[in-house]
């Protein structure tokens, strides 16, 4: 090991950074190397004196006028969308709105779901022809033409969870 | 200190003052910005503080504490008392800061006294030194000449001492904040003991190179 590492590992020695074997072995270094405790004081003095006489500063502000500058800013970044713990309504905003959407062009296929394939739906502007109904994950699919859009409906009573479907209770009885 | 209840705080505000900060927390939390100015005034200066020994700059320490208080407002749900609130709030100032000066670091200029640092070698020329030769430095004197010794540290010097002798982060935390190898944050680590031990020790700055 050069000089500059064992320099280094020294400081790390002091700083608790070492293992207990390697602390072991440069312990014993310091015991026969007076350069070398020269140089272990030296940092450990250093090390000590900074850290009890951290500098002290205050802002240089009045408390009033440090605060009014942040709760400015904390009512720009709101105002500007930042991510602030949302309200209740930006919920609203974010999830209902086009979740209704979907649900309005949803009912034009719930009216249809017993009635067997290949019913076509048809309310003025709007026609929905069903595609697909598969038994295997009770899912109909439904596609409109006019607005190049596909809807799938999935009944969610009759599936199971992956927990239900990986348990049988049954065996535990 | 008196611990004063959230409950008591809602119908009695001047309480505050008297108040410990986990239950302004908690007021805070629930969007009481009062019981937030209470903790800003609280602990501004030492955020200040910690903002300014890495930047070295007045105005960019108010900014970044400012701003750091901002972020302390928006992340306050994220905030699970694991640490203390000024100790969280100190790491998000901290983390502003490194931000801001690896933005710095790209359109600065080294003077030659920091190329030098950075290239290595000048801390093993340094003599050995008692750092602090006249013992009977008056507390404030002492703290003003360790805040003139960290100023003429370069920014990864400094930062490195900040981190590890104020903040008390261990070489791996250093490394992942300062995105370098730990062999790095040891290497500035001795470089910047060694350089402030000659400071201190009032060392002329011809006997430094």
């Amino acid at each position: 090991m050069n000089t500059e590492s064992k320099e280094l590992r020294l400081m790390a020695y002091l700083d608790n950074e070492v293992s207990a074997s390697e602390g072991r072995q440069i312990a014993a270094w310091l015991a026969r190397d007076a350069e070398a405790r020269a140089l272990y004081d030296e940092l450990k003095a250093t090390r000590d004196l900074v850290r009890e006489n951290e500098p002290a500063m205050a802002v240089p502000e009045t408390r009033e006028f440090y605060w009014s500058q942040i709760s400015r800013r904390i009512a720009t970044a709101e105002r500007e969308g930042a991510p602030v713990e949302a309200a209740p309504r930006n919920w609203i905003l974010r999830f209902l709105a086009p979740a209704a959407a979907l649900a309005a062009v949803v009912m034009f296929a719930v009216t249809s779901l017993n009635t067997g394939p290949n019913r076509q739906l048809v309310d003025g502007a709007t026609a929905l022809a069903q595609v697909e109904n598969s038994a295997t994950d009770n899912s109909i699919s439904f596609y409109s033409p006019e607005h190049k859009m596909t809807v799938v409906w999935i009944d969610s009573g009759k599936q199971e969870t992956v927990a239900e479907a990986e348990f049988d209770f049954d065996d535990f009885e | 200190m008196t611990l004063v209840e959230p409950s008591t705080l809602m119908a009695n505000k001047p309480e505050y003052a008297k108040a410990e900060d986990p239950a302004l927390v908690k007021l805070a939390q629930k969007g009481d910005t009062e019981a937030f100015e209470e903790l800003v005034g609280r602990h501004r200066d030492k955020i200040y503080a910690r903002a300014f020994s890495m930047l070295r700059n007045e105005d960019d320490a108010v900014d970044l504490s400012q701003e750091a208080w901002v972020k302390g407002w928006q992340r306050l749900h994220q905030f699970q008392g694991d640490a203390s609130f000024a100790t969280w709030m100190t790491r998000i100032v901290i983390n502003l800061c490194l931000d801001q000066l690896r933005k710095q670091k790209r359109v600065r200029t080294d003077s030659i006294d920091q190329l030098d640092e950075e290239s290595g070698g000048v801390e093993r020329q340094l003599p050995i030194v008692n750092p602090n030769p006249t013992e009977r430095l008056e507390r404030g004197e002492l703290r003003q000449r360790i805040d003139r010794a960290l100023a003429q540290l370069s920014y990864e010097h400094r930062t490195v001492l900040i981190l590890h002798e104020f903040e008390e982060l261990e070489y791996k935390m250093i490394a992942k904040k300062m995105e370098c190898s730990i062999g790095t944050v040891m290497s500035r680590l001795f470089y910047a003991r060694r350089k402030m031990a000659a400071l201190l020790a009032g060392l002329k700055k011809e006997e430094l190179k």
